[in-house]
């Protein structure tokens, strides 16, 4: 079965190459555009009766921020999925507060499609449980 | 001597050369901030002290050896800047390893509190660790070799780990990914009975050992997420994880052993620790033994080891590579030999007595290398007083520039070794009491920063190694002062140099106002004097007051190597040192001035010198022999320049020179024999001397 990885930012170029890159190694997309966005389409899923495997979330974006986002993931069902935060380099504190907040990742941008899929693997079962 | 053993010695002697390469390196940024090449050697002495700790096994070395890589790596990105303190806490951390490797000699364990200290000040200097640098090293690793590697990794998660979306097989399954997980064993001590169990909690803990090519940083990066929050231990047991067992183990004090596999913490460890006492003290409580007992066999033992450590020779593999060659080639000349002799006919004379000469030969450079293992150069002492010089200045805040000239000079190794600590008190000698502050040198019209010059060099058979300080110079009245209260002059006697020296290394002799951690204590320099003189050597002081002062050990060659060049006068063998040489040409009877009976002068390079058959110097002349030679040695012994006639000049050659006096008696003007590669016997020239019979004897023919 396919893994759905949900990957959240407010930039339309960034969630598209990662969502280019996540389709090539074989992964399935879901695309939201801030935390608020995210927080519905995690509903949706969850009623659909899937299980995401992986949120890949930028950190600085309107409406809803990747740390509060964050947040209220480990408040909810989803609790224990695990969580990717990018930042900028001029964000290297947030690495911290990503991980206060319950992250289980992260990875500073700009990263290559390979530093990428290693850190998916660290997250993400590449066979069937 | 065990295999264990031995790797210790070889671990010993080479950290003590990499620590002193750190000095120097250090050093050296310190005098110029932007040196890359200096950072380089430096990064490279720590990075190959770091791994060799880590093979011999003293982790607790090589754990804090790679924080101060790790910091090293950071100044070569230009993310960290160097500052004086840095470069002070570095040189200081320098002296630590040093503490902590005598420890390891000792089996002593190093001061936590102090390591603990330490490693704080270590990780305030190098801050957070980021990503980036996570995958850059691990690039650079990969390019490495390939070959197996052993660790044996301890996962112990924090029991929310869940918490964090990481998933504990996940972790496992990566690992099986970079290699093969020879041995798991899972821990699952720690799990509560069914009805207590959380199941969003971990319970377990897991120990493995990891079969692969990976560098141990790959072996890391698999930890990347969760490494840092968690305590995970990845030990290489590369070279001691042998059929399924780690040797260490039966190695390593039960405590350690624990700490490593069994899952108690350096701080349990500690307080139980605290609680046992030593046996030294249990002995005491039951009234055995006393306390000074214990100390004195404490000291004695360390003692022994120092001797032993000190035993050990750290030779050059180059050397020894030559040895070897030079063996190997002597196996092929003599069996070359052997065949000729039984082949059929008459013997191949002329083929044998080339093999013999060329065996000759071989055996010639064979003996040179043998006795140049012993020899080294004053390099590495000359480096330490660099680095001592510095502290005592940066203690005292005053500014020494340190020249060193001279430092390739060789000298036995058991001389360097009687000779290193007297001229540690000399150098001390020269920043406390020589070298002025800064304000009092500006306001005597000098440069704020002084002067300090090690200098060593060969000269009539002796090395001389020379301290002279730009200081302030010997304070000559009040030293006559102190003289005429201790007794020891009379007042109106002058003070002459050798009479100086007698004063101020007389035991109690001290005028020093203050006693500082360095010297003064007033019987420095007595002791130095006697240490000189116990391996043949003298010292001599000269001064002047405002310009500074000249410490002057002459130390005798006996086992020095001297190069020299091999001549042939009146059948017998020379050998004259190189270092007087200024020339060697074929006598051309046209450009002698000869003045009275037998007095000669020659041109040479635009001017007259002296000239004197060798013959006549040591009057081996008979009546046939007189004759002129027909080669012209010159020579320059500092002071005069002169010029020499013999029949033959050969080869230059490194002799191992033996004096006489022992066996005979002194002779003027011949510093000692050296027996040559054809067994026999020449007598090495003592230049000095030769200079004053070769005076003395001009003056005579004059008169």
């Amino acid at each position: 079965m396919e893994k759905l990885i949900f990957v959240v930012d407010d930039s339309p170029t960034v969630r598209s190459s990662i969502s280019f890159c996540l389709n090539n190694a074989g992964y399935k997309v879901t695309e939201a555009k801030d935390g608020k966005d995210a927080l519905e389409k995690l509903a949706n899923v969850k009623e659909e009766g899937q299980i995401p495997s992986l949120i890949v979330t930028d950190v600085n974006m309107p409406r809803m921020d990747g740390i509060a986002f964050i947040k209220k993931v480990k408040e909810g069902d989803f609790r224990f999925l695990p969580i990717l935060v990018l930042t900028t380099e001029s964000e290297e504190s947030m690495i911290e507060k990503g991980r206060a907040a319950g992250a289980s990742g992260w990875l500073v941008k700009p990263f290559q499609p390979e530093q990428f899929l290693w850190a998916i693997k660290k997250l993400v079962w590449t066979i069937d449980e | 001597m065990n295999e264990l053993e031995e790797t210790l010695q070889v671990f010993f002697a080479e950290t003590e050369d990499l620590l002193r390469r750190s000095e120097e390196s250090l050093l050296h940024i310190e005098a110029a901030p932007g040196s890359g090449p200096d950072l380089e050697e430096l990064f490279r002495a720590i990075h190959t002290l770091k791994s060799g700790s880590a093979m011999v096994g003293f982790n607790t070395l090589s754990g804090y050896v790679h924080l101060i890589e790790n910091l090293l790596d950071r100044i070569r990105n230009n993310q960290l800047p160097v500052t004086r303190p840095l470069i002070s806490f570095l040189l200081e951390d320098v002296d630590f390893i040093r503490t902590m490797v005598d420890g390891c000699a000792n089996g002593a364990d190093v001061d936590s509190d102090i390591l603990n200290a330490r490693k704080a000040q270590l990780n305030r200097f190098l801050g957070i660790k980021g990503v980036k640098e996570a995958t850059r090293e691990s690039a650079a690793d990969s390019s490495k070799a390939k070959k197996w590697h052993y660790y044996h990794i301890n996962l112990n998660f924090r029991e929310d780990l869940f918490d964090s979306g990481h998933d504990p097989l996940l972790i496992l399954l990566n690992l099986t990914e970079i290699g093969e997980c020879v041995e798991i064993a899972a821990d699952t001590s720690e799990l509560p009975c069914y009805k207590e169990m959380d199941f969003y909690k971990l319970y377990i803990s897991w120990q493995v050992i990891l079969k692969t090519t990976a560098s141990i940083q790959e072996v890391e990066d698999v930890f990347m997420f969760v490494k840092d929050e968690h305590n995970i231990v990845i030990d290489d047991i590369t070279d001691r994880y042998i059929e399924g067992v780690d040797l260490q183990l039966g190695a390593i004090p039960l405590g350690e052993a624990l700490v490593k596999r069994g899952g108690i913490t350096k701080e349990d460890l500690k307080s139980a620790l605290d609680k046992q006492k030593k046996l030294g003290e249990i002995l005491i409580d039951e009234g055995k033994i006393n306390k000074e007992a214990v100390q004195k066999m404490v000291s004695l033992q360390q003692e022994s080891r120092y001797v032993y450590r000190k035993t050990s020779l750290r030779v050059d593999v180059k050397k020894i590579d030559h040895l070897v060659n030079l063996a190997e080639e002597i196996g092929i000349n003599l069996s070359r030999v052997q065949s000729l002799l039984i082949r059929e006919g008459d013997l191949p004379r002329n083929e044998i007595e080339q093999e013999i000469e060329s065996l000759l030969k071989i055996n010639r450079e064979f003996q040179e290398q043998v006795a140049g293992i012993r020899m080294f150069s004053l390099k590495g002492t000359f480096q330490r007083f660099q680095r001592i010089v510095r502290d005592a200045a940066y203690d005292q805040k005053k500014q020494i520039k340190v020249i060193l000239s001279g430092i390739n000079t060789e000298l036995d190794k058991e001389v360097i070794e009687y000779i290193a600590d007297p001229l540690k008190h000399l150098v001390r000698n020269c920043v406390d009491h020589g070298i002025e502050l800064p304000e009092e040198r500006v306001a005597a019209g000098k440069p704020a920063e002084g002067t300090i010059e090690f200098k060593a060099y060969q000269k009539g058979g002796k090395i001389f190694i020379q301290i002279c300080d730009d200081g302030n110079g010997l304070d000559m009245e009040k030293i006559h002062r102190r003289a005429l209260e201790i007794g020891l002059n009379t007042a109106g006697e002058k003070l002459d140099n050798d009479r100086l020296v007698e004063i101020i290394c007389h035991p109690g002799f001290s005028t020093a106002s203050s006693v500082t951690e360095l010297s003064g204590r007033g019987v420095g320099l007595n002791v130095v004097k006697t240490e000189i003189e116990r391996v043949g050597g003298l010292m001599q002081i000269e001064t002047k007051k405002g310009k500074g002062t000249v410490f002057t050990l002459v130390l005798p060659l006996t086992f020095a190597l001297t190069e020299a060049l091999h001549v042939r006068d009146q059948g017998r063998s020379y050998l004259v040192p190189l270092w007087g040489i200024i020339g060697v040409e074929k006598f051309k009877p046209e450009r002698v001035r000869t003045f009275g009976a037998n007095e000669k002068v020659y041109r040479f390079m635009g001017e007259y010198l002296p000239l004197m058959n060798l013959y006549r110097i040591y009057k081996t002349m008979t009546s046939e022999n007189d004759r002129d030679g027909t080669i012209t040695v010159f020579l320059d012994t500092g002071k005069q320049r002169f010029g020499i006639l013999v029949d033959e000049a050969l080869d230059p050659y490194k002799a191992v020179i033996k004096t006489i006096e022992s066996n005979y008696q002194s002779v003027r003007g011949v510093s000692g024999a050296t027996i040559m590669g054809d067994g026999s016997a020449a007598i090495v020239l003592d230049l000095l001397g030769l200079e004053e019979i070769f005076f003395k004897t001009a003056r005579l023919a004059t008169n």
